[in-house]
């Protein structure tokens, strides 16, 4: 670590005054119930380390990885410790003495080029889509049946669109949709469900041509450099847009925007007067709707009986943005929808970017969790904003599952167009997107 | 210094993954939330009375120190394992037996966390009051060691209240059961409660029996805002004398309020010198009959502002204040030190203007914040332990705030304990009778001084 990291993380862990107060809200604490598990106790280790107490040894590492980063921690401690800050000075600094392990690297080195990304994933997709529905069937990825995971789209989603998508009728204003490259390669039908919605809302859509990999993968597993590029790129891009909004639909790359660019951008001494102007215009495409949810034809003209919705909030949409009620006023403003709150609905659901792969066990007590929380609401679909939650929480259902995993928009979509909500397919049996 | 081949012994009694030697896993127990420390041998996590039983034998045989950890949050290093040796971490051991309705009983594990207990009687009807404000982490094995209270105490009282059996584990690795599912019990001494409150210095706690009682139907929270601290202090009083038994009755001082104002921008009024919280319960009808009385005697007694709470919403709106006292203060500096004196009722106005004499008298800044309807007053010293200057006025206040609180009829700790921060001063409110007696029983039940040695009463 640079003396600044250094001492910002020092700054940090003096502010722990070792109340525990952390230590029932940390999910991972709660599957292994040892203090190696509680923030709290990540934080005295890293002062230790500080201290110069105990080398950056093989079992402290394992202890600073095996953390959600879904700051549960931060929001319930008192004194204010900023726990993700530390635990990201210090993946940072792993990265730096020993380097990534070569598959993530060969992900992310993926993912911050979007032209070898997408020329990759275009070729992959006839071999890939192959390879999982016919090989792999029996493996797993981490808790994940290979057999389960998302088929890649048919043609990237972005490629369909070119220059500016007309509304349904005169124009009301101008956004920009960031895809985000989960909808862009994987979920096309998520995407479509976004433009559907904006054009109801009279709205002008830009997909900007020159995207980026948001990097937030990247930046939260410890790697500050290799996505300073698309970050400033997407900052340059977005920034100067003239538009009214920049719309996301996945939480991560909402959160990267509101939050991770500035703080990157600060760590490498680089000026944020762009990356504030991004900060101010990006919102959540379920904010952006909830707020004129009225202005949408929802036919009323529903008869056939309700079915039962309820949703989770993503790590990165609640915690990192303070997104909560937004997507619960669309799903309760739906005629056909019965909408129940879940308990701990706020809870992670256990995926945590690579986490759920990196520690497969403690990941499926967590996610178990989560999934017998939605299971007792009785719902036929959870909705959830986040991508990587709809994986974790799709992928690890079973058979008997009679439940859905979707986008709330994809709900909406429905709503507008009239097509029944029960013709999703169970996230139990069926592939995921 | 632990043998290799005692090791190898204790590790096979729990196996892999419940037992630590490694020198991460044991500097991770080597703190509570206290200011003190000690790094243990060995860190074992045991899932039985069997397994519990077992390792006293061995550490018996072995004359090893022993401390009981639960989740650690005591505020008075009561959980570190300051002489090495083994830290019996019961985390783990957390299974709640039965929930008996019947009988109104509930039989559980130490590692329950209250709060998850709390939970599973909500769903049920059922109640069991004692709410330190460590609730939402901290064990019912650590909440009986310390024999812990909170706000509810007013009305329903402490752990020891609730409390009819245990089964204890003892130094020597035997299995001790007192008390039992009956809500009367006279036969024989009361072991039970010998236990409460004996920080893990008498045995080890290995299955608790409480009583519970029905869930009530409504709660209802007022704030009334007060110029003057006399004020307040005085309506504690009314209260009671007009017939209502609140469930809890909360004081936060002037320095706490600007504390909390200057952090959560709650609106509160700086100028005052206490806000008074009462919480009311039972049926509605009583529970709306008696705000509407407390709030005519909070104007009666001078209070220029009262709030009621409508809502749970509001109910919780007015706690933010209240609960935000110890965040709010542990903000402004690196070192917080939550103190624990308790007074009689009638002299809470005075032990409150003794804490501020002392804050002036050692130029340190202490909010505070009481359960006044039970005479605790919780002073939040706020410092930083690596500057030895300021510690040393910082120990001398404490000091003199836990003399001024016996002086004044009290006591040193409401339900935070002795351990290692008040074992000196112990003696000053005992008396040598009472030392000696204390003294004898830690012998009886601990003859090699190896359960939680250090903590609560010297041996030498
Ligand atoms: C923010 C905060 C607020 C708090 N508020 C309150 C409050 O309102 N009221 C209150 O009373 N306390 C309060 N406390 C103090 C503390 O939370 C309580 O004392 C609690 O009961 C400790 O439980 P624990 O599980 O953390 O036990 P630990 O701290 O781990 O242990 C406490 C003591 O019990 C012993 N022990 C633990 N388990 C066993 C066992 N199974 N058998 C024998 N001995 C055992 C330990 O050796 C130690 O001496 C607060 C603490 C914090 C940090």
């Amino acid at each position: 670590m640079d003396h600044q990291e250094t001492q910002e993380t020092k700054d940090i862990v003096n502010r722990c005054n070792k109340c525990g107060l952390c230590t029932s809200s940390c999910p991972v604490y709660q599957q292994v119930l040892i203090e190696a598990a509680n923030p709290r106790g990540r934080i005295q280790l890293v002062k230790y380390f500080l201290e110069g107490k105990i080398p950056f040894s093989k079992r402290f590492k394992e202890i600073i990885l095996t953390c959600l980063l879904c700051e549960t921690c931060v929001v319930n401690c008192p004194s204010g410790v900023r726990h993700d800050q530390v635990f990201n000075n210090l993946r940072a600094e792993l990265v730096k003495q020993y380097g990534l392990n070569w598959k993530k690297r060969l992900v992310f080195q993926l993912l911050t080029n979007e032209k070898l990304l997408h020329s990759s994933i275009i070729f992959a997709r006839l071999g890939r889509n192959w390879l999982i529905e016919n090989l792999a069937k029996g493996m797993r990825i981490g808790n994940i049946p290979a057999g389960k995971l998302p088929l890649v789209n048919p043609r990237p989603f972005r490629d369909q669109f070119a220059g500016v998508i007309c509304p349904d009728g005169e124009p009301k204003g101008r956004i920009f949709y960031f895809t985000g490259c989960f909808t862009n390669y994987f979920a096309g039908n998520v995407g479509q469900a976004v433009v559907n919605v904006l054009k109801k809302l009279r709205l002008e859509i830009e997909i900007p041509a020159a995207e980026d990999c948001c990097g937030i993968a990247a930046i939260l597993s410890g790697e500050r450099d290799l996505p300073l590029k698309n970050v400033q790129q997407n900052i340059s891009t977005l920034s100067r847009a003239r538009v009214d909004a920049v719309l996301v639909d996945c939480a991560t790359c909402g959160a990267a925007f509101r939050k991770e660019y500035i703080d990157l951008l600060k760590r490498k001494g680089l000026d944020t007067t762009q990356a504030e102007i991004l900060k101010g215009k990006t919102q959540d495409v379920m904010e952006y709707v909830a707020e004129r949810i009225d202005e949408l034809p929802l036919r009323k003209d529903y008869t056939s009986e309700k079915i039962r919705v309820t949703y989770h909030d993503p790590c990165h949409l609640v915690r990192a943005q303070g997104v909560s009620s937004a997507p619960r006023k669309i799903l309760q403003a739906l005629p056909q929808v019965e909408y129940v709150e879940m308990e701990e609905a706020n809870a992670c659901c256990g995926g945590g970017g690579t986490f759920q792969f990196d520690f497969p066990e403690v990941a499926k007590g967590i996610t178990g969790k989560k999934i017998k929380r939605i299971r007792e609401t009785g719902a036929r679909v959870v909705a959830t904003g986040c991508p990587g939650c709809r994986v974790t929480i799709g992928g690890n259902m079973d058979e008997q599952d009679r439940i859905a995993v979707l986008h709330p928009l994809q709900l909406l979509d429905s709503a507008l167009t009239g097509k029944g909500l029960d013709k999703f397919p169970f996230a139990g049996t069926g592939r995921l997107c | 210094m632990l043998s290799q081949v005692v090791k190898d012994e204790l590790k096979a009694i729990v196996g892999e993954g419940r037992y630590f030697d490694n020198e991460e896993d044991l500097l991770l127990y080597s703190y509570d939330a206290f200011i003190v420390q000690g790094q243990p041998e060995a860190a074992l996590l045991p899932v039985s009375t069997e397994e519990v039983s077992r390792i006293m034998k061995v550490a018996s045989r072995e004359r090893i120190p022993v401390t009981a950890r639960g989740a650690g949050t005591n505020l008075a290093g009561g959980s570190v394992p300051t002489r090495g040796g083994i830290v019996l971490v019961f985390t783990k051991m957390n299974r709640i037996i039965e929930i008996d309705k019947v009988n109104r009983v509930a039989v559980f594990q130490p590692g329950v966390i209250n709060m998850e207990f709390q939970k599973e009687l909500t769903k049920r009807g059922l109640y069991y009051p004692p709410d330190p404000g460590s609730m939402a982490v901290s064990t019912m094995g650590g909440n009986v060691a310390e024999n812990a209270g909170g706000p509810r105490a007013v009305k329903y009282g402490v752990t020891s209240d609730y409390l009819l059996g245990l089964e204890v584990v003892l130094a020597s690795g035997e299995v001790l059961r007192t008390g039992g599912k009956t809500l009367k019990n006279v036969t024989g001494y009361n072991l039970t409660q010998l236990f409460c409150g004996s920080e893990g210095t008498l045995g080890l706690i290995t299955e608790i029996t409480v009583k519970l009682i029905p869930l009530p139907e409504t709660k209802r929270t007022l704030q009334a805002v007060f110029k003057n601290l006399s004020d307040a202090g005085r309506t504690v009083a009314r209260v009671f004398e007009i017939g209502i038994l609140p469930v809890a009755l909360e004081i936060v001082d002037k320095v706490s309020i600007n504390v909390i104002e200057d952090y959560m921008h709650l609106g509160l009024p700086r100028e005052a010198e206490a806000l008074l919280l009462i919480e009311v319960d039972g049926p509605e009808a009583a529970v709306a009959g008696e705000s509407g009385r407390l709030t005519q005697l909070c104007r009666e007694m001078g209070a220029h502002e009262v709030k009621v709470a409508g809502t749970v919403e509001e109910n919780d709106e007015i706690w933010k204040a209240r609960r935000s006292a110890y965040g709010a203060g542990a903000r402004l500096r690196p070192t917080a030190i939550a103190e624990d004196c308790t007074v009689p009722v009638g002299n809470l106005v005075a032990m409150f203007q003794e804490v501020t004499r002392i804050a002036e008298k050692y130029q340190l800044l202490i909010p505070v914040v009481a359960h006044a309807g039970d005479g605790n007053l919780h002073p939040l010293i706020l410092t930083d332990s690596s500057d030895q200057e300021e510690m040393k006025r910082v120990v001398k206040a404490i000091d003199e705030i836990s003399r001024k609180a016996v002086e004044l009829g009290g006591t040193l700790t409401g339900e935070h304990g002795i351990g290692i921060a008040k074992r000196e001063i112990l003696p000053f409110e005992l008396g040598e009778v009472a030392m000696e007696i204390t003294r004898n029983i830690k012998k009886t039940f601990d003859p090699l001084n190896i359960l939680n040695p250090d903590k609560v009463v010297l041996i030498v």
